[in-house]
């Protein structure tokens, strides 16, 4: 983890992605502590102003200063994201590795079911949710959250489904391992990677989710307010103070930016490193089985005559061997099968 | 020993991909296009009845009572109950749901909580600005994509013109990235205060279209390139491709006869990518320029608690953007015979 | 497959030998619960398999399965897999479980100071030699190795079949060992079955077999280890 750390700082988006992120939860933990009071100070003799020295995006339609509610804002849009992101990843993760692991059956009535639940606009279904909870902050996380957790449940299962074949979880099954156990240690400790990469990039989806929820009044309601409800308060004032919306909305787009950034250098961090490698191991040894299976299975021992015809007996205690290997004929495709790994040990 | 691991790492995974072998299985399992066609129908009635059962049952999981909810605790105990009658929730479950069922069926849609109007009627008014949204900016997300990712594939292919090949990532990324509101707002702040050509409120004339099309297909559009331009750089590798230009073929030519013929298959499927992402953007959009569409609508019923407002669209969009997947599903494999492998 | 009747007698080992999908791996997987059985019985030390409960299956039966890049579970260090196998016993003392680790280890030729690392950084047959101890771990009764050598070099095949025989003189336990390759089977049983198209076509001692092969297939399997004639 440390080296996928270098790696992300060792990279200039890396570095800048991680360095806004540094400021934004500064921003969330000191904002509503430093801010407070000047973004709740009502006077209503000062309403729609214009930015200003003293107001830098202008005030509201009660006298607020907009920058400051901006600031203090950092910290409900943030967490309201985060959690909207956890709820994804609490519903969506063991829905997905169920699909996975209870039998194919299951699985293809999973695949329909999410398919189609991932093709429905998520907007729509955070509207329903929200209609159902109520409008307001816990509405809105539940709706995105809920929104986004079949992609989760998909990954999920596609990831597992491509882990559990393989010969670890059937050893680990033969060893009688529990199934909590061979799912945290066996299965997800080995699919974690793209499912972080996933979290990362959504809790910036979940943003802009329930940022356009606030916007559209159906989100954070007075007294609580989000960007997205400070963003639709500025556009009622766009012709006189342009800045009260613009403010908003660029820390919407900033953050927005920063969490699909930081999400495609993870990525980039884990693929530079043994994490990449390990996968393409997996891989790989997935196409040796697969391509084990194609072999023409009457040919191979015959091939082995043709060939070892005239191979010296040199093993003082053991005969030659390395049938598959040297032996039978590459199947179609299988390119691993024909290029043996290089000898170790 | 360092050294073999990382080269057994290169190797690319040629093989055992997954996807692809789930794909392939499920294919052999419904071979054909009739079985095809009546699988992909099935799921199509499965998603409506889904999607009008969970509107129905919207109401019921709202807890406490709705209707009081909606009407506000000042309302009248007498109006409360003559609306929960008008909504039928004092009959029995399974009745309100044959009823739901039959209404819907029937275009009967039900009256407005708040206006008493029937909300067939607020339907009527709008669906043709919305729908209008949609299509426009479907057609303009197909055509700016695949024009704009094509020829930026074939001016940038193997590393030529870099500039342009960063300068393209960098604005379709950023383009990509903002959501569609923000870029509505934009829009209005632009169209409003700086440039005065585009009426930013209202659908009073085509202008009034402009706009909203804009706000939606910009980051649809952009997502959209980049996809085009990658595959436009694949299929310029492809030996047919190197052996034309071998031939000396005129560039435009090579392009032309490669290029076009997978034109209406790529715009179908980047549409059909793009539905979902298309109809919550009218959502937001209308409600920024103003539009009077079932966007409007659904976020007035939705702070209003109008319930068969909100259940009406609901299911409109719903359906629509399912039926439309569906006709796109369907249209893709009559034209390309591959694409019914893939898709299952 | 139907009608395959294999025993597995107490402290010997019996070499399966049969072509690429003749079934051979699917009994494995069978006996092991990994693969489905329509009919039939497979019994570990008179009890039926499918009865015993995951805990119970492991202390009767374990396998060395083929591939070493995809049996170990490339998060876990070596000592971490090998103590999975150790938990099928039930609760040990810490001290004693990292003792038995470091006795399996050097059992199967491999230094104690591997348990520290991670799969990725062993090679092939250090691999299978960690597999061997994690399947060794369990105390099973009965130890499968289905095609454990096929994914190895032919130099490294040899490392890891000496441990093994190695290791079968000195602790007792029957062992099934599922092999195409006649040379390898040949070489570490007592008794070889050989198996086609699904059927178990001959079966015996393997001197006595290879000696005076009935059945035409094993003629034909023998004749294609032309070198080994001279020997038999």
């Amino acid at each position: 983890m440390r080296r996928q750390l270098r790696t992300v700082f060792s990279t200039v988006t890396g570095s800048v992605a991680a360095v806004l992120l540094l400021l934004l939860v500064l921003l969330a933990i000191v904002g509503p502590i430093v801010w407070s009071a000047k973004a709740n100070a009502i006077d209503v003799a000062k309403a729609w102003l214009p930015p200003s020295g003293e107001h830098w995006f202008g005030t509201d339609e009660l006298g607020r200063d907009m920058f400051a509610r901006s600031l203090v804002a950092t910290r409900l849009s943030l967490l309201s994201a985060v959690a909207a992101s956890g709820i994804a990843i609490v519903v969506g993760v063991p829905i997905g590795l169920l699909a996975a692991l209870f039998g194919p059956r299951l699985t293809s009535a999973f695949q329909s079911v999410v398919n189609v639940a991932i093709a429905f606009p998520a907007l729509l279904t955070a509207m329903f949710v929200g209609t159902v909870i109520g409008i307001g902050v816990p509405g809105a996380v539940l709706g995105v959250g809920i929104a986004l957790a079949p992609m989760f449940a998909r990954l999920t299962q596609t990831l597992t489904a491509s882990v559990v074949s393989l010969d670890y979880v059937a050893a680990a099954r033969t060893m009688g391992v529990p199934l909590h156990k061979l799912v945290g240690r066996h299965i997800l400790a080995n699919v974690a990677e793209p499912l972080v990469i996933t979290a990362t990039t959504s809790v910036g989806t979940s943003l802009l989710g329930i940022s356009a929820l606030s916007f559209l009044g159906l989100g954070a309601r007075p007294p609580q307010y989000d960007w997205g409800g400070l963003l639709s308060t500025g556009l009622k004032a766009i012709y006189t103070s342009p800045l009260a919306a613009i403010g908003p909305g660029a820390l919407i787009a900033l953050s927005g930016i920063v969490f699909s950034l930081l999400g495609e250098v993870i990525a980039g961090a884990f693929g530079d490193s043994q994490a990449g490698r390990r996968f393409g191991r997996v891989a790989r040894a997935m196409a040796r089985r697969s391509s084990k299976a194609t072999l023409p299975p009457s040919d191979v021992l015959l091939d082995v005559a043709n060939l070892r015809v005239g191979f010296p007996s040199e093993a003082g205690s053991f005969p030659p061997c390395g049938v598959s290997r040297c032996g039978s004929p590459p199947a179609s495709g299988s390119a691993s099968w024909a290029s043996p790994a290089p000898a170790r040990a | 020993m360092t050294t073999s691991t990382a080269e057994v790492g290169k190797r690319p995974a040629s093989a055992g991909r997954p996807e692809r072998g789930a794909h392939a299985a499920r294919g052999r399992k419904v071979p054909g296009w009739v079985p095809d066609l009546a699988w992909k129908l099935l799921r199509l009635v499965i998603s409506i009845w889904a999607v009008l059962t969970l509107t129905f049952l919207m109401i019921q999981f709202i807890p406490g009572d709705p209707v009081r909810l909606a009407l506000g605790p000042d309302a009248p105990a007498s109006l409360v109950e003559e609306r929960r009658h008008q909504l039928g929730l004092d009959q029995p479950l399974v009745a309100q749901y044959l009823d739901y069922w039959g209404r819907m069926l029937t275009g009967d849609f039900g009256d407005s909580l708040l206006s008493q109007q029937p909300v067939s009627l607020l339907v009527e008014a709008r669906i043709a600005n919305t729908a209008t949204i949609v299509a426009l900016s479907l057609l303009a997300i197909s055509v700016v994509s695949i024009l704009g990712g094509l020829l930026v594939g074939i001016a940038t292919h193997r590393g030529r013109r870099p500039l342009l090949g960063t300068g393209f990532t960098l604005a379709t990324g950023i383009a990509a990235a903002l959501p569609d509101f923000l870029v509505a707002v934009g829009l209005v702040f632009l169209f409003a205060v700086t440039f005065t050509i585009f009426p930013v409120a209202g659908a009073s004339s085509a202008a009034s279209f402009v706009l909203p099309t804009l706000a939606i297909t910009l980051g649809s559009a952009a997502t959209m390139m980049r996809v085009v331009r990658s595959s436009t750089a694949v299929v310029l590798d492809q030996d047919y491709m190197l052996v034309a230009r071998a031939k000396r073929l005129p560039s435009t030519r090579v392009y032309l006869r490669h290029g076009l013929p997978n034109l209406l298959t790529a715009a179908l499927t980047l549409g059909g990518l793009q539905l979902g992402t298309v109809v919550t953007g009218t959502i937001v959009v209308e409600n920024v320029f103003a539009i009077p569409g079932l966007g409007t609508a659904l976020v007035q019923a939705l702070t209003t608690r109008d319930y068969p407002v909100v259940q009406t669209i609901m299911v409109l969009l719903a359906s629509a953007v399912l039926v439309l997947n569906l006709l796109i599903d369907v249209a893709l494999g009559a034209l390309d015979p591959r694409s019914k492998r893939q898709r299952g | 497959m139907d009608n395959v009747d294999l025993d597995v007698t107490d402290g010997r080992v019996l070499g399966l030998v049969g072509e690429s999908g003749s079934g051979k791996s699917t009994i494995a997987r069978a006996v092991l619960g990994l693969a489905p059985v329509h009919a039939g019985t497979i019994t570990a030390g008179g009890q039926e398999v499918r009865r015993l409960s995951a805990r119970q299956r492991a202390r009767r039966v374990q396998m060395i399965f083929q591939d070493p890049f995809g049996s170990l579970n490339p998060r876990m260090n070596v000592g971490g897999i090998i103590r999975e196998g150790l938990e099928a016993l039930g609760e040990l003392p810490a001290r004693e479980r990292a003792a038995e680790v470091t006795r399996l280890l050097e059992l199967v030729s491999l230094s104690p100071d591997l348990a520290e690392r991670l799969p990725r950084r062993l090679s092939g047959g250090q691999r299978q030699r960690v597999a061997i101890a994690r399947a060794l771990a369990a105390r099973p009764g009965v130890l499968i190795a289905d095609e454990i050598t096929s994914a190895l070099d032919v130099s490294v095949q040899a490392q890891v079949l000496n441990v093994l025989r190695g290791i079968l003189a000195a602790e007792r336990f029957s062992m099934l060992f599922i092999s195409h390759n006649l040379a390898v089977v040949r070489y570490i049983s007592d008794d070889i079955a050989v198996m086609r198209d699904g059927v178990i076509v001959e079966t015996g001692p393997v001197d006595e077999v290879l000696a005076a092969p009935r059945h035409p297939y094993t003629r034909e399997l023998l004749a294609a280890i032309p070198q080994l004639h001279p020997v038999t």
